[in-house]
């Protein structure tokens, strides 16, 4: 063990010092007064080899370790006394871990014992913690003080906390000092700089310590529960505050969150499931209910890989590419499955509705000639669904070549009626064509028309020959008017013009 | 296949010229070869008629074509025409002084021709004799629209408002009402071609055609009646917003509702009022057309007095052809807004 923490040097000097105590203690010399009197090298020498005897087992007085010397004007010998000072300091640490590890395991020990064992822990910590020390040992030498170092404050927490609380002082109990630092501790993290991920895991663990410590003073009646209380809220009210923004070095961490588009995450959930969906649409029969609770998902999938603008967020071309791809080779196979699903009724595939829908919303519109743009946004928005439709249920055979140029055929037709006049709320664009009302609304003009004819008639301006043609076309409108009462009236109204016009254009001819 | 609002690029409607040949003498006409330039005339044989407008309508991908003229009935193969666009799918209209339509002819294009488009310009004979330029023109009109209606073909009547004819305005409607019209336009003179040199004894002030516009408004709504405004009415000088059911528009020229226009010998203009002619489809391509500088400079046309009015890029200053012709460029201010100019007010 020694070779892994001394340098050769050391090694060389430590036994020479050993040899010359060896010869000292011979002649019975006095060590203690050595070690603290006389040139500094004779002073180091002795401190080391009496160090170092100790190590070995020889029991030896202690000695104070030499003052360590400046850095700049490091000797040989200096750096030799300096280096075995820090590997006393490592030893000793190790020693007084030793006994408060067995102190721990025990549990019911001398409270001084322990007060004294902590304090010698503490006094190595100090020395090992400053880099003039750290750097005189060798990297075996260093690795191994860090790692006592770390192990001395959990080490020295434990055991006070097994110490008796036999004081009525709250300020003079461990706990409380543990308290102390916690909050201490805790109010570097809740200034403007923030903390870094690492500092919260520390000062979690420290939290969980003091709420600890709280428990213990609240048994031993040093405070109240109440005041316990308050100190446990206090405690997680600052920790929310550490933790009310992200760490500052946030980006750093592996938690960081990466945008996917939702097209390429349907794609690949959809993806994973290809496999599946070949062999439930190759299957003879499917459980109804088991489709139906994963059919939603996979129509939400299909519809974000059939939209164009979520499509367009995967930015590499081959992976939107095979995005499409999927979706034109999944959505033929749901629709097999939503076939097979609804026991082998096309008409209630939700494709086939949306051709329903489309085909249900144009007629009418088709019929009159009659609707507005926002009618006809719609209608064709519906349209372009239902051709989607028609090609998927096609591709899955559930509509044949035939079947589906029909369908499509009477879709072309429809649409081609709708938009054969301009929209009745559009803009009428310069010279543009009216479009005219339908023979409903002319019904109503119907009533005023045979009292216009009459007074154009009487007035002498109108042709007698077109007043009567009108009057023709007027009773054959008439006779769309379904108030029979309205009809029987406005027909002789007609009768009676047209007869005063036969008889004035028979005078006329005459 | 259903395909119109997909292809890339298609253009739904446009004007035929079937013949630049009229039986009529209108004063108020805009007919561009009618103005003081050297506009090509004349007619190809039926056949390259036929083909030209197949190029066009597979250029275009059009679904509406409006026949006018002069006067189409004048061209002996009319009815090859109407059959052909017909057979292509297309929706026809048809502009035509209604002199020559007989129960035959109307019983040969039964089914064909989508709405008739007939001028009724007054009540009073004489006045529309008049204004078409020939006796006689009033009862031939009167009759095609009666005998249309008898055949249950819808018939759109058009009323050129003019100093001459604007005080019958209300009683013509109402003959046009009895006569069964599905529809009246109701357009303010224009000037233009042979109009150009009539403004004089056409044109009506702003004040003359409120008084008309606020009788329409109320024949609308007494008749239940469909009555626009299809030649610009400048908001500067028209306040549209009291009028509840007349509709309004401006020039569409360059935009997807534009009529381009197609003469008998194949050019191509902006629209029927336009004497620019763009290229001409028996050799070019139409979309070349489109994209051309002169069309360019035609759709980005904004007289200067427009600038600073909210409307200036809906009401593009009026009629850009009419400015066009009357005032030399498409950048001049409509000749109408122009001789009243000092009444307008800039819609803020």
């Amino acid at each position: 063990m020694l070779h892994r923490i001394l340098s050769f040097w050391t090694v060389f000097l430590g036994l020479a010092g050993l040899l010359v105590v060896a010869l000292m203690v011979l002649f019975g010399a006095d060590l203690v007064r050595a070690a603290r009197t006389g040139p500094k090298w004779k002073r180091a020498l002795v401190t080391a080899a009496v160090s170092l005897a100790s190590v070995l087992g020889f029991p030896i007085p202690s000695v104070q370790a030499a003052d360590p010397p400046p850095a700049e004007s490091a000797s040989v010998a200096s750096v030799a006394s300096v280096a075995v000072s820090s590997v006393a300091a490592v030893f000793d640490l190790k020693i007084e871990l030793e006994k408060l590890a067995a102190l721990k395991s025990q549990r019911d020990f001398n409270p001084k014992t322990a007060a004294e064992s902590i304090r010698k822990t503490k006094a190595c910590v100090a020395i090992l913690s400053q880099p003039s020390h750290l750097s005189k040992l060798n990297d075996a030498g260093r690795t191994e003080a860090k790692r006592l170092i770390a192990e001395s404050a959990p080490l020295i927490a434990s055991v006070k906390a097994l110490i008796p609380i036999g004081t009525t002082n709250l300020a003079q109990t461990p706990q409380w000092e543990l308290i102390l630092d916690t909050w201490r501790a805790s109010g570097t993290l809740t200034t403007v700089k923030g903390s870094t991920g690492a500092q919260r895991v520390e000062m979690k663990k420290k939290f969980d310590l003091a709420k600890n410590a709280i428990g213990e003073l609240a048994l031993a009646g040093l405070i109240s529960n109440a005041e316990a209380g308050l100190l446990v809220i206090d405690a997680d009210v600052i920790w929310s505050r550490i933790i009310a923004s992200p760490p500052t070095d946030y980006n750093k961490t592996c938690y960081e969150m990466v945008y996917i588009p939702p097209a390429k995450r349907s794609a690949q959930w959809l993806g994973k499931r290809l496999e599946l969906v070949k062999k439930v649409a190759a299957a003879d029969k499917v459980a109804p209910a088991a489709i139906d609770k994963v059919m939603g998902n996979i129509n939400a999938h299909l519809a974000v890989l059939a939209n164009d603008v979520e499509l367009k967020k995967i930015r590499t071309p081959a992976e939107r590419q095979a995005a499409i791809k999927l979706h034109d080779e999944i959505a033929p196979l749901i629709a097999k499955i939503d076939f097979k699903a609804l026991g082998g009724r096309l008409g209630a595939t939700a494709g086939w509705k949306t051709v329903q829908t489309a085909i249900l919303a144009a007629g009418p519109l088709a019929r009159t000639h009659r609707s507005t743009s926002a009618q006809r946004v719609a209608v064709t928005k519906q349209m372009k669904t239902a051709i989607a439709s028609i090609a998927t249920l096609t591709a899955s055979g559930l509509l044949s070549a035939a079947e589906s140029e029909l369908i499509l055929g009477e879709l072309a037709r429809l649409k081609k009626e709708i938009y054969r006049d301009p929209p009745t709320d559009s803009k009428v664009s310069c010279y543009d064509m009216m479009a005219p009302d339908p023979v409903g609304d002319a019904t109503k003009r119907l009533e005023k028309r045979i009292p216009l004819l009459r007074k154009l008639f009487d007035s002498g301006k109108l042709n007698p020959l077109v007043a009567g043609n009108v009057l023709q076309s007027v009773s054959a409108d008439i006779t769309t008017i379904k108030n029979a009462k309205k009809a029987q009236a406005l027909r002789k109204q007609a009768a009676t013009l047209l007869q005063e016009i036969d008889r004035k254009f028979s005078r006329l001819e005459k | 296949m259903i395909n119109s609002n997909e292809s890339p690029r298609t253009h739904d409607a446009f004007v035929f010229e079937v013949t630049q040949r009229c039986n009529h003498d209108c004063p108020h006409c805009y007919n561009c070869w009618k103005n003081d330039i050297d506009y090509p005339e004349g007619e190809l044989s039926t056949a390259d008629t036929l083909d030209m407008l197949g190029r066009m309508l597979d250029q275009t991908g059009a679904s509406l074509v409006s026949l006018t003229g002069g006067e189409p009935f004048l061209r002996d193969d009319i009815y090859q025409i109407v059959d052909f666009l017909h057979d292509r799918g297309v929706t026809v209209n048809m502009i035509c002084n209604g002199s020559l339509i007989t129960e035959e002819s109307i019983a040969r294009m039964a089914g064909k021709i989508s709405i008739y488009e007939l001028p009724l310009l007054s009540v009073e004979r004489e006045i529309h004799d008049q204004l078409s330029g020939r006796v006689g023109a009033f009862d031939d009109v009167t009759m095609a629209v009666a005998n249309l209606k008898a055949a249950s073909e819808r018939v759109v009547t058009v009323f050129v408002a003019t100093r001459l004819n604007l005080p019958a305005w209300e009683e013509t409607a109402e003959l046009a009402i009895a006569l069964g019209a599905d529809g009246i336009m109701f357009n303010r003179f224009n000037p233009g071609g042979t109009g150009g040199r009539n403004i004089e004894m056409l044109q009506s002030s702003p004040a003359e055609l409120t008084e008309a516009m606020d009788i329409a408004d109320r024949i609308c709504e007494e008749y239940e009646l469909s009555i626009s405004c299809s030649i610009a009415m400048p908001p500067c000088l028209f306040d549209h917003s009291q009028y509840k059911k007349l509709t309004f528009g401006f020039c569409a020229a360059g935009t997807s509702r534009a009529y381009y226009t197609l003469d008998p010998l194949g050019n191509v203009r902006p629209c029927n009022h336009s004497p620019t002619i763009l290229g001409n489809v028996r050799q070019g391509d139409f979309w070349e057309m489109v994209d051309s500088a002169p069309m360019k400079n035609f759709f980005d046309a904004r007289p200067e007095f427009c600038g600073g009015c909210k409307l200036e890029n809906e009401c593009l200053g009026g009629c850009k052809a009419a400015a066009e012709v009357c005032c030399g460029s498409v950048w001049q201010l409509d000749p109408f807004v122009k001789a009243f100019a000092d009444q307008a007010v800039k819609p803020a």
